[in-house]
């Protein structure tokens, strides 16, 4: 096991694209972080003024989703650049216990997205500081809302950067992986959730879905019960058991492909 | 360590791609894989390493490859040129492909040295050409120092003098009581190469012995005599049930006899003897004829 962990890290270090993929997150967040603690007066009219919530700063602004975009081309290359570029057959040759490459995989790279997902919001609450110090606000925790947010945040990023690679497993197509959830995050679901409210004569609100309220249909969307875990109304647990389903429905056909098909 | 595939089988829809193929890679050898087009030498070779899932058995050492501790110490395998990330170096591509077994940086240099990659060791490989690609492919599969090699046209794109080289490189290899797969198209280099060959075509096994088994089985296999009456002599050959078929002027071709045998046959047919010879034909004679029948894709056009 340890040499393939060995070889997992090796493919993961040795380009440059990871190295892009996993900077680029940062870069932006504190690009966002800044420009929301800077323009906190805006973001929070209805607090205090000068004090804008974390919570708030992490539910309203698209750092994790962006972190999310980003750190999935990674998960997804993991092992769609192995079938782009033939390395399949390398791996599966020194290690032909092909659940053991998809563990190893799984794990490191779930383990790589949360310490990323963690820096990112570090990087958030850092910029957003810097970004509010020149108008005499603060940023305000409160660890009683917060703290679950933060770790529904990370299980977001995690869950959404898996769900690009159970795409890429089953269709070897490492562009896929990366752009459908995408197209279906930001363009698909919200086309599919204004028609719904629409036909249902019910409003869609700004910010992060609250969607405990709205028809099943709504409910079940992948992506929109994701970012709905991002919120901070309504029942976010239940949008984020709903988006870990939706990743396990993938990652199982996908685990079964691999295992399967041929190399 | 010898490589027993049994029973092999690929289907892809309704071709059978790979046709219950059974045969033995010994040790100490270098073992040719030849086929025409579409054979299925490289499905076979897939499916011996498990990467293709279809029916059969491959045992290295009697065992299964996912039942050693350390495949890599078991096969090194190339099985295409081009199997590499174009970004990554061709030092890092092979330190990654050591992971397995443990291999460290001075291996990895020493194997680059070996096969004369060392002064592009830290550039991207997007730029080699197949030569310098087939090169570090093969230096994937010698790295880890496996019992067995498996590679499949390594020669395509290499220079005559790479050609030499690899030539060289393999018999030695084997000569370590190792097991060499090489399949190939380049029929005279495999006929300098290898010591034994497995001949499949159409997915079934034609023939799995000695290049000289192969060959004595050719009908271009026959003795050449010269001589100042062809027609005395063709008579006596054929009421003795003998094959001879006119070659020139004064030549026939006797199929299937020796040269003693012929000899004799003038010597009582009473014609003077000019030209005496036994010709063998060569390994590509022997597979364009055993194998005429089972071309899976042959080029057909009239020049």
């Amino acid at each position: 096991m340890s040499g393939l962990i060995r070889y997992e890290w090796l493919r993961l270090t040795t380009i440059r694209s990871t190295w892009i993929m996993l900077a680029t997150p940062i870069v932006l967040t504190a690009v966002v972080g800044w420009l929301f603690g800077y323009f906190s007066d805006s973001l929070d009219p209805g607090g205090d003024g000068a004090t804008v919530s974390f919570g708030l700063l992490i539910s309203a602004s698209p750092v994790m989703t962006l972190a999310a975009v980003f750190l999935s081309v990674v998960f997804a290359q993991s092992i769609g650049q192995e079938y782009r570029h033939g390395l399949i057959r390398v791996t599966l040759t020194q290690f032909p216990h092909r659940s053991r490459v998809l563990v190893v995989k799984i794990v490191m790279m779930g383990i790589l997205m949360l310490v990323m997902a963690v820096i990112v919001v570090a990087v958030l609450w850092g910029a957003a500081i810097v970004g509010i110090a020149p108008t005499g606000g603060s940023i305000q925790y409160v660890a009683a809302i917060d703290n679950p947010l933060i770790v529904r945040a990370l299980l977001y990023v995690l869950i959404f950067t898996m769900i690009a690679f159970a795409i890429t497993m089953i269709t070897r197509i490492i562009q896929l992986g990366i752009i459908l959830p995408i197209v279906l995050a930001l363009l698909v679901e919200p086309i599919v959730r204004v028609i719904v409210l629409i036909a249902t004569m019910g409003g869609g609100g700004g910010g992060q879905p609250d969607i405990s309220s709205e028809p099943l249909i709504l409910r079940l969307l992948p992506f929109t019960s994701g970012q709905s875990a991002l919120a901070t109304t309504g029942d976010p647990w239940q949008g984020l058991m709903v988006f870990a389903i939706w990743c396990a429905l993938l990652l199982i056909p996908g685990w079964i492909l691999f295992v399967r098909r041929d190399a | 360590m010898t490589i027993e595939a049994v029973g092999l089988s690929k289907r892809y829809g309704s071709v059978l791609a790979v046709d219950a193929l059974t045969f033995t890679v010994p040790r100490g050898v270098v073992t040719g894989f030849l086929g025409p087009n579409g054979a299925g030498k490289s499905t076979a070779m897939r499916l011996m390493l498990d990467l293709d899932r279809g029916e059969g058995r491959t045992a290295f050492d009697g065992k299964l490859l996912k039942e050693h501790r350390h495949a890599s110490r078991v096969v090194g395998a190339h099985l295409d040129a081009k199997v590499f990330h174009p970004q990554r170096t061709a030092r890092n591509h092979l330190r990654m492909v050591g992971s397995d077994a443990g291999i460290s940086n001075a291996r990895v240099d020493e194997v680059l040295n070996l096969v004369g990659l060392d002064s592009v060791a830290r550039k991207r490989p997007k730029t080699f050409s197949l030569g310098m690609s087939q090169r570090l492919a093969l230096a994937g599969a010698v790295l880890a120092d496996p019992m067995c090699l498996m590679l499949d046209e390594p020669a395509n794109g290499l220079d005559p003098q790479s050609i030499q080289w690899l030539r060289e490189f393999l018999r030695h290899y084997a000569s370590q009581g190792r097991s060499v797969l090489v399949s190939s198209h380049l029929l005279s280099e495999m006929q300098l190469m290898a010591d034994r060959i497995v001949v499949i075509a159409k997915g079934k096994l034609i023939t799995d012995g000695t290049v000289e088994e192969f060959v004595s089985m050719s009908t271009r296999n026959d003795v050449l005599v010269r001589c100042d009456r062809p027609d005395a002599l063709v008579e006596l050959l054929r009421a003795e049930g003998v094959t001879a078929v006119a070659e020139g002027p004064d030549g026939l071709a006797v199929i299937g006899e020796s040269t003693d045998r012929v000899g004799e046959a003038a010597f009582r047919a009473g014609v003077v003897v000019r030209e005496l010879v036994s010709r063998r034909a060569s390994l590509e004679e022997a597979f364009l004829e055993l194998t005429s029948d089972a071309q899976g894709f042959a080029a057909g056009g009239q020049l």
